[in-house]
């Protein structure tokens, strides 16, 4: 009976997709070596976490806080004149200088790397 | 039986093609939560899409399925999309991303834009399952479906666009932006363009009879030179009257009655069951009628290997039973047919001359057995419902040579199965109609 059929087809199809997710999944975790996407994921933590409020990737003016493009090529950090290195710039997320809040309890040891790596790209 | 595997196998691997690329393309992810989010949004993307394709009513896809089928997969793969959306910032939350993507309120407005997104297409959901519950009228529930799903689909490309790891990568955007495009465009052909070309080339009412107690047949001909749309008996078509004198202007569907022999016109005959029927016997010869067919498997033409069928029938479902009778008489098909017509009264006995100049004449070999549940004294035939023992008396003990054809009110399409079905006739061997596309 074609109803039946439905639901065969229906619960097939539901098995096929999450399995095919699934399998997808486990060869993105395990089988491909990391490589140069972690910057892909500092540009979505830098959206999803906040950092794009105040802060512009594609140029250096100021929104809320300086434009970060081009921040690894400069010789010093827009505010607090430090010099810029991957570990001034994690400093500057756990204890942020002026008014920038901090992200100690929000971003992860990895996920601050991720983002400096995405800070590196632009 | 190939053509539906196809058409299934294609649906799995559209859905599944982003997914496939953002691998390819994007690369490790940290973790498997993570991965398992991002796939899952990618995939309810790719399903929302294909939500419009197969509501599309295209041929090509519906053939294969027939439109009541097709339309409760819609419904299922719904269910479906929403389940993997509603996971989607679960997983992303767990992997890492933060519960503040989902309970906090200083998110950036793509994160915004896709809550509002998902709760969309949960009301979506919500109001399709239980549009007979909350006693939302079909045409109200139609506009408000024709607003949100276009809506929930715009909304998923922003947020997918704006925020999605997969979606920087040249061949996953060139799929979103194809995907979105074929699913305007057929929504706009769907909901817009086919409509008005089908009132621009109307079919005219040539006649209203009235068959029995608020049961009309009400035959429409094309426009002058166009032959009637190709059909088989025992499908159904969608009618969207103009008859002007303030009444109302909907889109119902309603089975064909006519066999498509009769040149020239065809036929359904509409029984009053609602707002809108209760005004088809208002409707005259000259009215306008948009006429969009035809739909629907649950034809004998497509089974000609069976030559041993019983119709079980109820009320005003004996539409597409009429109609493949019809086709049978006039193509003089030597079939044998058992036809057990129930009914509540004998004046609710719908084409009761007809079907008896069918039982007197050659074609098919037909039996005629009425059951009226509710009988007058006078009443000197089969009475109470169709059950097992009336089932086994008229078809004897072999069941399983025949084929059985069930239309009728839902509830008597459902205790006939289950008869059926204790009775030990195989599942292929029941054929129905679900002709109520939101139960």
């Amino acid at each position: 009976m074609r109803k039946t059929a439905l639901y065969q087809v229906s619960t097939l199809v539901t098995v096929a997709l999450i399995s095919g997710a699934l399998l997808l999944a486990l060869v993105r975790t395990f089988l491909i070596a990391p490589s140069e996407v972690r910057a892909d994921m500092g540009s979505e933590l830098f959206k999803n976490k906040g950092c794009a409020h105040c802060h512009f990737t594609d140029s250096k003016d100021t929104k809320v806080g300086p434009g970060l493009a081009g921040l690894f090529e400069q010789d010093k950090l827009p505010v607090s004149g430090q010099e810029v290195t991957e570990a001034n710039v994690k400093s500057q997320l756990v204890e942020p200088y002026k008014n920038m809040p901090s992200f100690e309890d929000r971003l992860t040891d990895q996920q601050m790397d991720e983002i400096i790596s995405y800070l590196k790209s632009l | 039986m190939w053509g539906a595997t196809l058409r299934i196998l294609l649906y799995v691997v559209f859905v599944l093609l982003p997914v496939i690329l953002a691998t390819l393309l994007g690369g490790e992810t940290a973790n498997i939560f993570t991965a398992l989010g991002r796939h899952f949004a990618l995939m309810g993307f790719a399903m929302l899409i294909l939500q419009v394709v197969i509501a599309a009513r295209i041929k090509w896809i519906e053939r294969a399925f027939g439109f009541d089928i097709l339309i409760r997969y819609h419904k299922h793969m719904a269910i479906l999309a929403g389940c993997l959306l509603l996971a989607h910032p679960l997983l992303l939350a767990i992997g890492g991303g933060g519960w503040r993507l989902l309970i906090g309120l200083d998110v950036p407005w793509y994160i915004w834009l896709g809550k509002a997104t998902l709760l969309a297409l949960l009301l979506n959901v919500w109001l399709s399952s239980y549009q007979t519950a909350l006693k939302l009228k079909w045409e109200k529930w139609r506009g408000v479906h024709d607003l949100l799903g276009p809506a929930i689909i715009t909304m998923a490309f922003i947020h997918s666009w704006v925020v999605g790891t997969a979606l920087k990568t040249a061949g996953v955007q060139i799929l979103w932006v194809a995907a979105l495009v074929l699913g305007v465009v057929l929504f706009v052909y769907h909901v817009l363009l086919r409509p008005q070309h089908l009132k621009r080339h109307p079919y005219t009412v040539t006649e209203v009879r009235t068959e029995a107690e608020d049961v009309w047949t009400v035959t429409m001909a094309p426009p002058q030179g166009v032959p009637v749309y190709p059909y088989i008996p025992g499908q159904f078509h969608f009618v969207t009257f103009y008859r002007d004198r303030n009444l109302p202007v909907e889109e119902h569907h309603w089975t064909i009655s006519s066999s498509p022999t009769e040149k020239g016109h065809v036929a359904s005959t509409i029984k009053a069951l609602g707002d809108f029927t209760s005004t088809i016997g208002e409707t005259k010869a000259g009215d306008r009628a948009a006429v969009h067919g035809a739909f629907g498997r649950f034809s004998y033409v497509l089974h000609p290997e069976e030559r041993d069928l019983v119709f079980v029938v109820g009320g005003i479902g004996i539409t597409p039973v009429m109609s493949m009778l019809r086709h049978m008489r006039d193509t003089e098909d030597d079939l044998s047919v058992l036809l057990l017509y129930a009914n509540k009264e004998e004046n609710q006995i719908v084409f009761k001359n007809e079907l008896e100049d069918m039982e007197a004449g050659q074609f098919p070999r037909i039996k005629i057995v009425h059951v009226i549940s509710n009988p007058k004294e006078s009443w000197n035939g089969e009475s109470g419902l169709i059950d097992e023992e009336k089932i086994k008396r008229y078809c004897g003990e072999e069941l399983n040579k025949k084929v059985f054809y069930v239309c009728g009110p839902p509830p008597m399409i459902e205790a006939v199965i289950g008869t059926l079905k204790t009775m030990g006739v195989p599942d292929k061997r029941i054929r129905l109609e679900i002709f109520s596309f939101l139960d």
